[in-house]
């Protein structure tokens, strides 16, 4: 039988009459599913986060009202808010209780004339817990840079104490008062522009997006292992130990299971990959920039699950190790890989884990490919990918009966 | 046909096969885990490369200012080594002040003062970005500040070394203009315990039935099934009676999960896991007839597994607007279970849907049968 035979053969064992491969391929479907209930919000509105919101401003001051419009005007022509002033507090609360709009804005009265007088000023942030994720992703945007105007007027109060301090008239205070805050006001403006972006808010907003898209092409290729693991330890529990394989023989048996186990993988990408670029409108070159890396991730999960398969001679027990392998490495990738606070074994592991290798290649090379990164994760999936094929292949000619 | 033997056959097999047992004492010690330092936060402190090429002194402020900020640990080094440090996933992101930073905030302009290379590796780094321009805006603001005092007629250097006292710690002080969160009406209330303990070992012992059915696919060696429907044996007490062993099993591994997690009305959450792992075996004789193949069974087992977990609630909580999913979760064995673990009533429910589970079961074990004979 020649090298392309086995493969066939093995593809014909592992996908059956094809229901595995159907099954490999729509597998991602529930988890996507999973993913889109937390981020249905995100996803159902292009790039940018929407937000329908109520408004109701009771200081009557011509800043407030000039900061205010400066901040919800630039979102609604973007259209990623749409903005219903009310007269009544309690309209804009129950208007968010009832689903109507998903946050409600209340700026109290003096709040101008508090916070410039030295005095803190509260606007309240009211938003539905429907839709916490997003609105939270708006909140902590316009808080930190509210804040920082608001710290700003500290510094103009610190102009104006040297100002009285060197003897000068009202009217000349007042002018430095009111040049201080339209200063502000025009940086508060231009913000975006100093990372050479258009806009105020929302700037990365959508990296948890990436992360958990990344994430979910990652946990879906492992998921779609399963099957390799079990054969494998299945193989050579009842074929292999009990027949005579050269060595040869054995190597080509080994060599078909890890591509036919690649394609099965490659089958979970046929739906994902497709429904994340049209999610994200991801760019051309950059969704390409992946298809290295889908192929050798598959090729890695593929010799890791030979390998846990031949470690155990049960397949239950070897689809056991892969799972609980599998769960580790997935929360070690999404809760761990980017803390410092980690003993250096930890975080080694992080660093060459394969998993955290494929995970960074979706998240970073579909949206904002550094060539160095790449470069450095790709190595790190063809080291995983020989560390594993050759270690499977030395518990694959232990376990069988040369 | 002796179901008995084989029930005693199965229990032996597993009490005696030490990698079946280390499967359950591993969900065991995963949920205690899960029950005892769920509450426990992360550790924190992302690393992020600066790279200063600024020429002026406003590039090394900005430092001192992001400093400041705790979410992050900061390394100041050269372009070579930052990318070096990204790409080796040691750091996640790249502040790179302009050279002519001070420069043109001394003129006023605001174009592209620094460039930011973001590694979208973590949650925490949807806030990185935001960060950076807000403390680009506190040193543009210092600038634009000491320069209308410099305007100011008389004033002196001590004025302006005054100043520069003055604001080296106003950004550590409460801001004048703050907007605070206020979550809307929940229509439900918020559990102060999330048992994530009892939840996710529900998970992994329905997991755990359903991928102990592989003898009922083709490929078993025991070749069971062939031979107990060669004998007229009936498919699905055969699977009740191979199941038994592993539901006790699970039962007994809930016992130190249950009493570790503190729950305060343990007996009802043990009756409730009771008639779920019973439903959830209806459901393994389900998946295992359907999937009739070993490696379709170990593709399913884990993505029904997770979807039906996920739809009860027990793999992580249901958004409020997600209220379909909900309702619709009620004919799930887990739905119930979640109710019991969070103090609701479960007793009707379960049962019903116990029975009617294993009536489904009953049936498509019957067609899977005789199929098998055909």
């Amino acid at each position: 039988m020649n090298p392309f035979m086995f493969i066939l053969y093995d593809i014909k064992r592992l996908f059956g009459r094809g229901k595995t491969a159907y099954l490999a391929m729509l597998s991602p479907i529930p988890v996507i599913l999973m993913f889109a209930l937390f981020l249905a919000p995100v996803l159902t509105q292009g790039n940018g986060v929407f937000f329908s919101g109520a408004i109701l401003n009771e200081d009557n001051s011509e800043s407030v009202e000039q900061l205010m419009n400066i901040i919800v005007n630039y979102e609604v022509k973007k259209g990623n808010v749409a903005v219903y002033p009310v007269k009544e507090k309690e309209t804009g609360e129950r208007m968010v209780d009832e689903g109507k709009v998903a946050v409600f804005m209340y700026i109290p009265p003096d709040t101008y004339t508090d916070s410039m007088s030295g005095k803190r000023a509260v606007m309240e942030f009211y938003y539905s817990p429907s839709r916490a994720f997003d609105a939270l992703t708006f909140y902590t945007g316009i808080k930190s840079s509210l804040s920082v105007f608001g710290q700003g007027i500290r510094l103009v109060n610190i102009a104006v104490g040297i100002a009285e301090k060197l003897g000068l008239s009202e009217e000349e205070i007042f002018r430095i008062w009111d040049e201080g805050v339209i200063d502000l006001q025009n940086v508060f403006i231009h913000r975006g522009r100093v990372i050479g972006k258009n806009g105020i808010f929302l700037f990365g907003a959508d990296y948890h997006f990436r992360f958990a898209i990344a994430l979910l092409f990652a946990t879906c290729a492992y998921m779609s292992s399963f099957p390799i693991i079990y054969l494998t330890s299945l193989d050579l529990s009842e074929i292999f130990n009990k027949r005579s394989i050269p060595k040869r023989r054995l190597f080509w048996y080994f060599m078909a299971r890890i591509i036919s186990g690649a394609i099965l993988i490659l089958s979970s990408f046929l739906i994902m990959f497709p429904v994340a670029r049209l999610l994200r409108q991801i760019q051309l070159d950059f969704a390409l920039s992946v298809i290295p890396g889908i192929i050798l991730t598959s090729l890695v999960f593929s010799a890791l699950g030979v390998l846990t398969g031949s470690m155990f001679k049960r397949g239950q027990s070897a689809l056991w190790a892969g799972l609980y392998f599998g769960t580790a490495s997935i929360a070690g990738v999404a809760f761990l890989s980017d803390k410092t606070e980690l003993p250096e074994a930890i975080a080694f592991l992080m660093r060459i884990s394969p998993f955290r290798a494929s995970v960074s290649i979706f998240s970073n090379g579909m949206f904002n490919l550094l060539v160095e990164r790449y470069a450095f994760d790709m190595f790190v999936l063809f080291s995983a990918f020989v560390i594993f094929s050759v270690a499977g292949f030395v518990l694959y000619m232990k376990r069988s009966a040369l | 046909m002796n179901y008995y033997a084989l029930l005693k056959g199965r229990a032996r097999a597993l009490l005696m096969d030490f990698s079946s047992l280390a499967v359950i004492i591993i969900a065991v010690a995963v949920s205690i885990y899960i029950s005892k330092y769920s509450g426990n936060e992360n550790a924190r402190g992302i690393i992020i490369e600066i790279v200063n090429e600024d020429k002026g002194m406003l590039g090394s402020r900005l430092i001192e200012i992001l400093s400041l900020e705790e979410t992050f640990k900061y390394n100041v080094t050269t372009y070579d080594e930052a990318i070096k440090e990204v790409a080796g996933n040691k750091a996640q992101g790249i502040i790179e002040i302009v050279p002519d930073f001070s420069e043109k905030i001394g003129r006023g302009e605001y174009e592209s003062l620094v460039h930011i290379t973001v590694m979208a590796d973590s949650y925490d780094m949807t806030t990185f970005t935001e960060m950076v321009i807000n403390d680009v805006i506190k040193v543009w603001s210092e600038k634009l500040v000491e320069k209308r005092i410099g305007e100011i007629d008389g004033v002196g250097q001590d004025d302006l070394t005054e100043f520069r006292e003055q604001i080296k710690d106003v950004w550590n002080r409460e801001s004048l203009l703050d907007v605070e969160s206020v979550m809307g009406k929940e229509e439900k209330t918020e559990e102060e315990e999330n048992y994530f303990g009892i939840r996710w070992y529900a998970v992994l012992s329905m997991f755990y039935l359903c991928i102990s059915g592989t003898w009922m696919c083709n490929y078993s060696s025991t070749g069971l099934l062939r031979r107990v429907s060669g004998q007229g044996g009936n498919i699905a007490s055969l699977f009740i009676f191979q199941s038994l062993p592993g539901i006790v099993i699970s039962f007994l591994g809930f016992i130190p999960v249950i009493i570790t997690s503190g729950h305060p009305d343990p007996v009802n959450v043990f009756i409730s896991f009771g008639i779920y792992i019973c439903s959830s075996a209806a459901i393994a004789l389900i998946i295992c007839c359907i999937s009739g193949k070993f490696s379709n069974l170990v593709l399913i087992s884990p993505v029904s597994t997770m979807v039906v977990s996920l739809f009860s609630g027990l793999l992580c909580e249901l958004p409020d607007w997600a209220r379909l999913w909900d309702i619709t979760s009620v004919i799930i064995p887990g739905h119930w279970l979640y109710n019991a673990i969070f103090e609701k009533r479960f007793f009707l429910g379960s049962i019903l849907v116990l029975a009617g589970w294993f009536m489904i079961g009953i049936c498509i074990s019957w067609i899977f049968s005789k199929k098998k004979n055909h």
